[in-house]
């Protein structure tokens, strides 16, 4: 094991420690967007601001025992500083869409303030707390009282108040909503409902795919107006669409743009931080390499000598720099410490995940070992056996200027 | 909006302090109940609306003079299912801890109002009646314009404020969220760029051993070392640094247009500004500085010529 250093292992560990713990969140990051208006969940939105959304189309959709849909306006605002995403809900809807639960409290039958788990830790709010809540883009102020906290395995951000309530705070008309969050077994079940319906509307799915469903177009304009939401969403926006459509889509594509340049990013300077990690490794043994070399090793007997220490080295580093990075983005998710608009990035971890970075890291650093490997066995024998030389005459010779000053301690150190 | 607490009903300015404001709206705020014919609803929000410079739009409140009052269609609807008479005329009982007063229902306010559909709206005199403490005092105050004035005011009285749509902060807030995590990413990249520079700052150490040992021969201080190995690592950092930040425009720029060749519509757009240009190089120097000094120190612990018998 001539690699075998405590402070390779270390300089490789903490290079699977930044990329384990900087992965999951890049990719909680992207799940975001989706995770407010969509996740496993379908979302119908109005196609363009001509056409209102009717909550009734939910309620219709209610009848279906094979369909949760809840209808949702959405408000942009602030309690106490904390940005935070406000949606006029169904609340019994709701949860059931989310598969949340109420934790504390109860919830009033007609106007209710229902505070997400992660939210009242972040505000200090509780229920029986009153707190100053303003209105969105519309000048109002509020006086608003919690009644109770929800939880729910995707999202306790919110701050949840009636439908009434929401429509004065975004300024709606009556019986309209932003969108419909819709979970359904049988999607094309769905579709054909929706397209039943008089209302031209837009779904979009898990993956932030739209559909336009209208039965009052042409299936040549559908396509038209697909293809127009696709490729020239400006335009489609300054027609009036759909600003929830238009941002699961456009948002969700900007972030995942910054997201995969940064797993490349992070995945270029781990191995550029392998490689220079294992090449000082591997010079600071050039002398032990030189001597191997001198007492008759081929290139080949030290190439398999230098790549199994690199992966038996690679191996325990990637391990505990999996563990400790998981751990590190455990804490980070349970204590919610990263946000954005206010709702808390759920780290993306799970067990492949977990193997996947562990399986990147051992192939980046045996990329990086066999690399810097060939490089350095490329140096000329002499070299490597001139350094070994250097290290065994600076032990036993004198330095010259002390031998001229002493002559008779001539060869003592010898 | 100014105000002292976020209990509304606990909320304190005092009036006197107002002299210096030019323009304001004073809504004096409490919580009452609603009582009429052995009916009783517990903790209502009932305000009155100071306009001494007619700044509201709408003429509602003033006109609340007397007995009369104003409700909002939130507050109607929840008294009406609970049995109220809440028709034009009706008369509805408000009481408190202090005294309790009658007041007939005008009108429901308009939803246009700045104020939400779950309050009462009765006029100043009966205000005072109800809670004697806020006669020349305030809940809150709404100011149409931000200037030193006001902010001195809302600093001098410990007061907090806030903006009556929040649409703006909330994404300005949400950008700061996300630039606080991709800062944090940064952070964390900036460790490996440190062991980076700890690596080739060792390996360059070890390949110039023999220069520092002649170096210490002649009687080079600590300092000289220390400082000779680390403008190297800083000049390292500062050169990949400039190279680095050329290349990251390119390839920011490349990235979005090949997204949009792959017809991926993204709403980034690539921005060189100073701090783009100095805070990465900013990052490079001291990834420099940290990840060099310590091999640096590791330098003079290397034996000079004269002393290594």
């Amino acid at each position: 094991m001539m690699l075998l250093k405590k402070k390779t292992i270390i300089g490789l560990f903490l290079c699977t420690l930044v990329f384990s713990s900087s992965i999951p969140m890049l990719l909680g990051i992207q799940a975001t967007p989706n995770d407010v208006f969509g996740g496993d969940i379908m979302t119908i939105s109005q196609v363009n601001s001509t056409t209102s959304l009717s909550s009734d189309l939910a309620l219709d959709l209610n009848q279906d025992e094979n369909i949760i849909a809840s209808p949702e306006i959405y408000a942009f605002c602030m309690i106490k500083g904390h940005p935070v995403v406000t949606r006029g809900v169904v609340i019994d809807k709701y949860l059931e869409l989310e598969d949340g639960e109420i934790i504390e409290g109860s919830v009033p039958p007609n106007e209710f303030v229902v505070l997400g788990e992660d939210l009242a830790r972040r505000t200090g709010l509780g229920v029986g707390d009153k707190f100053v809540f303003t209105g969105s883009a519309r000048p109002s102020i509020f006086q608003l009282q919690v009644d109770a906290i929800y939880t729910s395995p995707t999202s306790a951000d919110d701050l949840l108040i009636s439908l009434g309530e929401a429509r004065f705070l975004a300024g709606l008309g009556v019986d309209a909503v932003s969108a419909i969050r819709v979970k359904t077994t049988n999607q094309t079940a769905l579709i054909e409902e929706l397209e039943e319906k008089d209302d031209p509307v837009i779904i979009s799915n898990a993956v932030g795919e739209n559909m336009v469903v209208n039965t009052n177009i042409t299936d040549e304009e559908k396509t038209q107006l697909t293809l127009a939401f696709k490729y020239e969403p400006e335009q489609f926006k300054s027609e009036g669409g759909s600003y929830v459509s238009v941002f699961i889509q456009e948002g969700g594509d900007s972030i995942k743009v910054v997201i995969i340049t940064f797993i490349i990013l992070d995945a270029a300077l781990t191995f550029i931080g392998a490689t220079a990690i294992l090449a000082r490794a591997i010079i600071e043994r050039r002398p032990d390499i030189g001597a191997l070399s001198a007492i008759g090793a081929d290139r080949n007997y030290l190439r398999k000598l230098i790549a199994k220490d690199i992966v038996l080295i690679s191996i325990p580093a990637s391990i505990a720099g999996v563990i400790i990075g998981s751990m590190i983005v455990q804490t980070i998710d349970t204590y919610s410490l990263m946000q954005m608009f206010g709702q808390t990035i759920h780290p993306a971890l799970d067990s492949t995940i977990m193997l996947g970075i562990f399986l990147t890291t051992i192939t980046l650093f045996i990329i990086s070992g066999i690399l810097v490997n060939e490089t350095l066995m490329g140096a000329s024998t002499q070299n490597m056996m001139r350094d070994s030389d250097d290290i065994v005459s600076e032990s036993i010779i004198p330095d010259l200027v002390d031998l001229l000053e002493e002559p008779e301690m001539k060869w003592e150190g010898a | 909006m100014i105000y002292s607490n976020e209990d509304l009903s606990q909320s304190f300015i005092d009036g006197n302090s107002l002299s210096q404001l030019q323009n304001y709206v004073g809504v004096r705020f409490i919580n009452a109940n609603v009582t009429s014919m052995g009916l009783r609803h517990n903790d209502t929000y009932i305000a009155s609306i100071h306009d001494p410079y007619d700044m509201m739009v709408f003429d509602y409140p003033n006109e609340t003079t007397g007995n009369n009052a104003f409700i909002g269609n939130i507050t109607e609807r929840v008294l009406s299912s609970t049995g109220f008479d809440t028709s034009a005329g009706a008369r509805l009982t408000l009481e408190n801890n202090y005294n309790d007063i009658n007041i007939n229902l005008a009108l429901l306010y308009p939803t246009n109002l700045i104020f939400p559909n779950d309050w009462i709206i009765i006029s100043n005199e009966m205000m005072k009646d109800l809670s004697p403490s806020l006669s020349n005092n305030y809940s809150f105050i709404i100011v149409f314009e931000d200037d030193d004035i006001i902010q001195n005011f809302i600093k001098e009285n410990d007061l907090i404020s806030r903006p009556t749509t929040s649409a703006v902060s909330f994404f300005e807030t949400g950008i700061y969220q996300v630039e606080g995590n991709l800062w944090s990413i940064v952070l964390t990249t900036g460790i490996i760029v440190i062991m980076l520079v700890y690596s080739i700052m060792s390996i360059e150490i070890q390949y110039h051993k023999p220069t520092i040992e002649n170096l210490k021969g002649l009687g080079a201080k600590r300092r000289v070392i220390i400082g000779i190995f680390t403008l190297k690592a800083i000049l390292i950092t500062v050169t990949g640094g400039i190279i680095g930040i050329a290349l990251g425009i390119c390839v920011a720029n490349g990235v979005i247009s090949i997204s949009s060749l792959a017809g991926i519509n993204t709403i980034i757009v690539p921005l060189v500004t100073h701090n783009s240009l100095i805070q990465p190089l900013a990052l490079s120097i001291i990834a420099g500085l940290v990840g060099g000094l310590i091999p640096s120190l590791k330098a003079t612990n290397i034996l000079g010529r004269k002393e290594v018998v």
